[in-house]
Protein backbone atom coordinates (compact mmCIF):
# COMPACT_ATOMS: atom_id res chain seq x y z
CA UNK A 1 0.00 0.00 0.00
CA UNK A 2 2.79 2.37 1.00
CA UNK A 3 4.64 1.46 -2.13
CA UNK A 4 1.70 2.37 -4.38
CA UNK A 5 1.43 5.73 -2.69
CA UNK A 6 5.15 6.39 -3.16
CA UNK A 7 4.95 5.40 -6.81
CA UNK A 8 1.94 7.66 -7.28
CA UNK A 9 3.78 10.58 -5.67
CA UNK A 10 6.76 9.98 -7.90
CA UNK A 11 4.59 9.96 -11.02
CA UNK A 12 2.74 13.07 -9.85
CA UNK A 13 5.97 14.98 -9.29
CA UNK A 14 7.38 13.84 -12.60
CA UNK A 15 4.19 15.02 -14.33
CA UNK A 16 4.37 18.34 -12.48
CA UNK A 17 7.94 18.89 -13.67
CA UNK A 18 6.86 18.14 -17.25
CA UNK A 19 3.89 20.55 -17.01
CA UNK A 20 6.14 23.31 -15.62
CA UNK A 21 8.70 22.75 -18.34
CA UNK A 22 5.99 22.80 -21.02
CA UNK A 23 4.48 25.97 -19.61
CA UNK A 24 7.82 27.76 -19.60
CA UNK A 25 8.68 26.70 -23.13
CA UNK A 26 5.18 27.72 -24.20
CA UNK A 27 5.91 31.31 -23.19
CA UNK A 28 7.82 31.67 -26.39
CA UNK A 29 11.14 33.37 -26.96
CA UNK A 30 12.09 36.67 -25.60
CA UNK A 31 12.64 36.42 -21.90
CA UNK A 32 14.67 33.99 -19.87
CA UNK A 33 12.83 31.49 -17.77
CA UNK A 34 14.44 29.69 -14.90
CA UNK A 35 13.28 26.12 -14.65
CA UNK A 36 13.97 24.41 -11.37
CA UNK A 37 13.78 20.69 -11.75
CA UNK A 38 13.53 18.80 -8.53
CA UNK A 39 15.14 15.41 -8.90
CA UNK A 40 12.97 13.09 -6.91
CA UNK A 41 15.27 10.13 -7.59
CA UNK A 42 14.40 6.83 -9.12
CA UNK A 43 11.09 5.09 -8.51
CA UNK A 44 10.81 3.48 -5.08
CA UNK A 45 12.32 0.06 -4.70
CA UNK A 46 10.42 -2.42 -2.57
CA UNK A 47 12.28 -4.30 0.14
CA UNK A 48 12.60 -8.05 -0.29
CA UNK A 49 12.99 -10.22 2.78
CA UNK A 50 15.81 -12.73 2.42
CA UNK A 51 16.59 -15.84 4.45
CA UNK A 52 19.53 -18.21 4.27
CA UNK A 53 19.43 -21.80 5.45
CA UNK A 54 22.14 -24.37 5.31
CA UNK A 55 20.50 -27.41 3.75
CA UNK A 56 23.52 -29.64 3.48
CA UNK A 57 27.20 -29.83 4.33
CA UNK A 58 27.95 -27.70 1.28
CA UNK A 59 24.60 -26.27 0.24
CA UNK A 60 22.75 -23.09 1.14
CA UNK A 61 19.09 -22.39 0.42
CA UNK A 62 18.28 -18.78 -0.37
CA UNK A 63 14.62 -17.82 0.06
CA UNK A 64 13.19 -14.39 -0.56
CA UNK A 65 9.80 -12.71 -0.59
CA UNK A 66 7.87 -12.15 -3.80
CA UNK A 67 6.85 -8.84 -5.30
CA UNK A 68 3.94 -8.39 -7.75
CA UNK A 69 5.91 -6.01 -10.00
CA UNK A 70 8.92 -8.26 -10.40
CA UNK A 71 9.34 -10.31 -13.57
CA UNK A 72 12.87 -11.61 -12.92
CA UNK A 73 15.06 -11.91 -9.88
CA UNK A 74 18.83 -11.75 -9.99
CA UNK A 75 20.64 -13.44 -7.12
CA UNK A 76 24.14 -12.19 -6.45
CA UNK A 77 26.72 -13.90 -4.31
CA UNK A 78 29.55 -11.71 -3.08
CA UNK A 79 28.65 -9.19 -5.78
CA UNK A 80 28.69 -11.65 -8.66
CA UNK A 81 25.56 -12.86 -10.44
CA UNK A 82 24.71 -16.36 -9.33
CA UNK A 83 21.34 -16.84 -11.01
CA UNK A 84 18.60 -15.10 -13.01
CA UNK A 85 15.31 -16.71 -12.04
CA UNK A 86 11.58 -16.11 -11.74
CA UNK A 87 11.28 -18.23 -8.59
CA UNK A 88 11.65 -17.08 -4.99
CA UNK A 89 14.11 -19.68 -3.81
CA UNK A 90 17.37 -21.16 -4.88
CA UNK A 91 19.83 -23.72 -3.58
CA UNK A 92 23.46 -22.81 -3.97
CA UNK A 93 25.43 -26.04 -3.94
CA UNK A 94 28.65 -24.39 -5.07
CA UNK A 95 29.83 -23.43 -1.60
CA UNK A 96 32.61 -24.75 0.59
CA UNK A 97 33.03 -25.41 4.27
CA UNK A 98 34.97 -22.80 6.27
CA UNK A 99 33.98 -20.07 3.85
CA UNK A 100 31.49 -17.21 4.17
CA UNK A 101 29.08 -16.11 1.50
CA UNK A 102 26.94 -12.99 1.18
CA UNK A 103 23.80 -13.02 -0.95
CA UNK A 104 21.65 -10.22 -2.30
CA UNK A 105 18.52 -10.44 -4.45
CA UNK A 106 17.32 -7.79 -6.90
CA UNK A 107 13.95 -7.83 -8.65
CA UNK A 108 13.37 -6.29 -12.10
CA UNK A 109 10.09 -5.58 -13.90
CA UNK A 110 9.32 -6.47 -17.52
CA UNK A 111 11.07 -3.29 -18.68
CA UNK A 112 14.24 -4.24 -16.83
CA UNK A 113 13.82 -1.59 -14.16
CA UNK A 114 14.93 -2.40 -10.63
CA UNK A 115 11.74 -2.47 -8.56
CA UNK A 116 12.67 -4.58 -5.54
CA UNK A 117 15.82 -5.53 -3.67
CA UNK A 118 16.95 -7.27 -0.51
CA UNK A 119 19.73 -6.31 1.81
CA UNK A 120 22.87 -8.42 1.91
CA UNK A 121 22.61 -11.58 3.98
CA UNK A 122 25.70 -13.53 4.93
CA UNK A 123 26.31 -17.03 6.23
CA UNK A 124 29.36 -19.02 7.23
CA UNK A 125 29.71 -22.76 6.76
CA UNK A 126 31.32 -24.45 9.71
CA UNK A 127 32.58 -28.04 9.40
CA UNK B 1 30.21 -6.91 70.97
CA UNK B 2 31.31 -4.79 68.01
CA UNK B 3 34.62 -6.63 67.79
CA UNK B 4 32.77 -9.97 67.72
CA UNK B 5 30.65 -8.76 64.82
CA UNK B 6 33.76 -7.51 63.02
CA UNK B 7 35.55 -10.83 63.51
CA UNK B 8 32.49 -12.63 62.29
CA UNK B 9 32.36 -10.51 59.17
CA UNK B 10 36.06 -11.07 58.47
CA UNK B 11 35.65 -14.83 58.89
CA UNK B 12 32.65 -14.86 56.60
CA UNK B 13 34.54 -12.86 53.99
CA UNK B 14 37.55 -15.19 54.26
CA UNK B 15 35.39 -18.25 53.73
CA UNK B 16 33.73 -16.57 50.76
CA UNK B 17 37.17 -15.86 49.27
CA UNK B 18 38.22 -19.46 49.70
CA UNK B 19 35.09 -20.52 47.83
CA UNK B 20 34.58 -17.73 45.29
CA UNK B 21 31.44 -19.22 43.83
CA UNK B 22 29.73 -22.54 43.78
CA UNK B 23 29.16 -24.31 40.50
CA UNK B 24 25.75 -23.73 39.08
CA UNK B 25 23.66 -25.65 36.62
CA UNK B 26 22.19 -23.61 33.83
CA UNK B 27 19.22 -24.54 31.68
CA UNK B 28 19.28 -23.46 28.08
CA UNK B 29 15.99 -23.70 26.19
CA UNK B 30 15.49 -23.01 22.54
CA UNK B 31 12.41 -23.21 20.39
CA UNK B 32 11.76 -22.38 16.79
CA UNK B 33 10.86 -23.46 13.31
CA UNK B 34 12.64 -24.99 10.38
CA UNK B 35 11.87 -25.48 6.73
CA UNK B 36 10.42 -29.00 6.48
CA UNK B 37 11.97 -31.44 4.01
CA UNK B 38 10.12 -31.81 0.72
CA UNK B 39 7.56 -34.60 0.23
CA UNK B 40 10.11 -36.37 -1.94
CA UNK B 41 12.79 -36.14 0.75
CA UNK B 42 10.38 -37.34 3.43
CA UNK B 43 9.34 -40.30 1.31
CA UNK B 44 12.97 -41.35 0.97
CA UNK B 45 13.64 -41.51 4.71
CA UNK B 46 13.80 -44.88 6.46
CA UNK B 47 10.91 -45.86 8.72
CA UNK B 48 13.13 -46.49 11.76
CA UNK B 49 14.25 -42.87 12.05
CA UNK B 50 14.00 -41.29 15.50
CA UNK B 51 11.47 -38.80 14.17
CA UNK B 52 8.35 -39.56 12.18
CA UNK B 53 7.58 -37.96 8.86
CA UNK B 54 4.79 -36.05 10.60
CA UNK B 55 7.36 -34.69 13.07
CA UNK B 56 9.63 -33.60 10.27
CA UNK B 57 6.79 -32.12 8.24
CA UNK B 58 5.68 -30.04 11.25
CA UNK B 59 8.59 -27.65 10.87
CA UNK B 60 8.70 -27.16 14.64
CA UNK B 61 11.54 -28.04 16.95
CA UNK B 62 13.13 -27.21 20.24
CA UNK B 63 16.13 -28.15 22.33
CA UNK B 64 17.06 -28.22 25.99
CA UNK B 65 20.56 -28.29 27.44
CA UNK B 66 21.52 -28.33 31.09
CA UNK B 67 25.17 -27.54 31.70
CA UNK B 68 27.43 -26.91 34.66
CA UNK B 69 29.16 -23.54 34.44
CA UNK B 70 32.38 -24.21 36.38
CA UNK B 71 33.78 -27.05 34.29
CA UNK B 72 37.45 -26.58 33.45
CA UNK B 73 38.85 -25.98 29.99
CA UNK B 74 40.20 -29.23 28.53
CA UNK B 75 41.87 -27.57 25.54
CA UNK B 76 45.42 -26.19 25.90
CA UNK B 77 44.89 -23.74 23.03
CA UNK B 78 44.73 -20.27 24.65
CA UNK B 79 41.97 -19.27 22.25
CA UNK B 80 39.88 -22.43 22.40
CA UNK B 81 37.87 -23.58 25.39
CA UNK B 82 36.57 -27.12 25.36
CA UNK B 83 34.34 -27.89 28.29
CA UNK B 84 34.01 -31.64 28.19
CA UNK B 85 31.57 -33.03 30.73
CA UNK B 86 29.88 -29.69 31.31
CA UNK B 87 26.69 -30.76 29.58
CA UNK B 88 24.40 -32.78 31.85
CA UNK B 89 21.32 -32.99 29.63
CA UNK B 90 20.95 -32.57 25.88
CA UNK B 91 17.46 -33.05 24.55
CA UNK B 92 15.95 -32.29 21.16
CA UNK B 93 12.30 -32.29 20.16
CA UNK B 94 11.12 -32.38 16.56
CA UNK B 95 7.38 -32.12 16.12
CA UNK B 96 6.04 -34.17 19.01
CA UNK B 97 8.98 -36.55 19.43
CA UNK B 98 11.63 -35.88 22.05
CA UNK B 99 15.01 -37.59 22.01
CA UNK B 100 17.43 -37.54 24.93
CA UNK B 101 20.89 -37.50 23.47
CA UNK B 102 23.91 -39.11 25.16
CA UNK B 103 25.89 -36.61 27.20
CA UNK B 104 29.14 -38.58 27.14
CA UNK B 105 29.51 -37.37 23.56
CA UNK B 106 28.41 -33.82 24.31
CA UNK B 107 30.65 -30.79 24.63
CA UNK B 108 30.52 -27.05 24.96
CA UNK B 109 33.23 -25.47 22.84
CA UNK B 110 34.25 -21.83 22.74
CA UNK B 111 36.57 -20.27 20.19
CA UNK B 112 37.83 -16.76 20.77
CA UNK B 113 39.49 -16.36 17.40
CA UNK B 114 41.09 -19.79 17.71
CA UNK B 115 41.22 -22.78 15.37
CA UNK B 116 43.25 -20.79 12.85
CA UNK B 117 40.50 -18.21 12.31
CA UNK B 118 41.41 -15.06 14.24
CA UNK B 119 38.47 -13.22 12.64
CA UNK B 120 35.92 -15.71 14.00
CA UNK B 121 34.61 -16.47 17.44
CA UNK B 122 32.04 -19.06 18.24
CA UNK B 123 30.12 -20.99 20.86
CA UNK B 124 29.03 -24.48 20.00
CA UNK B 125 27.01 -26.95 22.02
CA UNK B 126 27.15 -30.29 20.31
CA UNK B 127 26.35 -33.90 20.82
CA UNK B 128 26.06 -37.04 18.77
CA UNK B 129 24.32 -40.36 19.03
CA UNK B 130 24.92 -43.60 17.21
CA UNK B 131 21.63 -45.18 16.22
CA UNK B 132 20.64 -48.06 13.94
CA UNK B 133 19.66 -45.57 11.24
CA UNK B 134 22.96 -43.68 11.40
CA UNK B 135 24.87 -41.03 13.29
CA UNK B 136 22.62 -38.32 14.70
CA UNK B 137 24.27 -34.99 15.45
CA UNK B 138 22.65 -31.95 17.04
CA UNK B 139 24.41 -28.60 17.44
CA UNK B 140 23.48 -25.18 18.73
CA UNK B 141 25.96 -22.95 16.95
CA UNK B 142 26.64 -19.24 17.20
CA UNK B 143 29.38 -17.67 15.15
CA UNK B 144 30.52 -14.07 15.10
CA UNK B 145 32.66 -13.31 12.11
CA UNK B 146 34.26 -10.14 10.82
CA UNK B 147 36.42 -9.49 7.78
CA UNK B 148 39.64 -11.49 7.57
CA UNK B 149 41.73 -8.48 8.50
CA UNK B 150 40.04 -8.19 11.91
CA UNK B 151 41.50 -9.94 14.92
CA UNK B 152 38.73 -10.86 17.35
CA UNK B 153 41.00 -12.52 19.88
CA UNK B 154 40.92 -11.03 23.35
CA UNK B 155 39.07 -7.76 23.76
CA UNK B 156 38.63 -7.34 20.01
CA UNK B 157 35.37 -9.24 19.71
CA UNK B 158 32.20 -10.22 21.49
CA UNK B 159 34.08 -12.88 23.49
CA UNK B 160 36.99 -11.58 25.55
CA UNK B 161 38.57 -15.01 26.10
CA UNK B 162 37.98 -18.73 25.68
CA UNK B 163 36.60 -19.05 29.20
CA UNK B 164 33.07 -20.28 29.84
CA UNK B 165 30.76 -17.49 28.59
CA UNK B 166 27.93 -16.17 30.71
CA UNK B 167 24.59 -18.00 30.34
CA UNK B 168 23.08 -15.08 28.47
CA UNK B 169 25.98 -15.12 25.99
CA UNK B 170 25.64 -18.87 25.47
CA UNK B 171 21.97 -18.24 24.75
CA UNK B 172 22.46 -15.18 22.57
CA UNK B 173 25.92 -14.36 21.30
CA UNK B 174 26.01 -11.08 19.38
CA UNK B 175 26.70 -12.36 15.88
CA UNK B 176 27.40 -10.17 12.88
CA UNK B 177 24.91 -12.15 10.79
CA UNK B 178 21.55 -13.47 11.97
CA UNK B 179 22.15 -16.57 9.86
CA UNK B 180 25.31 -17.50 11.74
CA UNK B 181 23.25 -18.47 14.76
CA UNK B 182 21.45 -21.73 14.17
CA UNK B 183 20.24 -25.07 15.42
CA UNK B 184 21.36 -27.97 13.29
CA UNK B 185 20.35 -31.61 13.15
CA UNK B 186 22.12 -34.02 10.89
CA UNK B 187 21.85 -37.76 10.31
CA UNK B 188 24.58 -39.56 8.40
CA UNK B 189 24.66 -43.15 7.33
CA UNK B 190 28.04 -44.90 7.40
CA UNK B 191 29.66 -44.80 3.99
CA UNK B 192 27.33 -42.21 2.51
CA UNK B 193 28.92 -38.92 1.51
CA UNK B 194 25.61 -37.07 1.64
CA UNK B 195 23.66 -36.89 4.89
CA UNK B 196 20.42 -38.80 5.12
CA UNK B 197 18.79 -35.78 6.75
CA UNK B 198 20.00 -32.24 7.27
CA UNK B 199 17.93 -29.66 9.11
CA UNK B 200 19.10 -26.21 10.06
CA UNK B 201 17.38 -23.03 11.12
CA UNK B 202 18.25 -19.59 12.42
CA UNK B 203 14.67 -19.03 13.49
CA UNK B 204 15.29 -20.15 17.04
CA UNK B 205 14.62 -18.24 20.24
CA UNK B 206 16.92 -19.24 23.11
CA UNK B 207 16.80 -18.39 26.80
CA UNK B 208 19.03 -19.30 29.73
CA UNK B 209 18.08 -19.64 33.38
CA UNK B 210 19.51 -21.12 36.53
CA UNK B 211 18.38 -24.72 36.94
CA UNK B 212 17.92 -24.06 40.65
CA UNK B 213 15.35 -21.39 39.88
CA UNK B 214 13.08 -23.88 38.15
Amino acid sequence: MMRHRDAFRWLLRSAAVLVCAAAVSGCGGGGYAEVVVVDDGPPPVALLEIALTRVGPEAIAIDWSDDPYVARFIVRRDGHTLANVNATSLIDASVFVDESYCYQVSGYDTSGLLVAASGAACVTLLP
Amino acid sequence: MRSCVAIGLVLTASIAMLHPSAAAEIDLSGTGTFKPPSEEQLAGLPADLAFTRTDLASGKWSFFVRYEDRTGDADADPFVGRYVGAIRVFRVTVGSTTVDLPIDQAELAVSDGGLGFAHRESIRLATRSVAPYGLLRVDWVQLNQHSRSDDLRGAGGALSSDSMPTPSTIANLATSSAFDRYLQLRIDRPGDARPLLYLSSSKVSVTAASAAAR
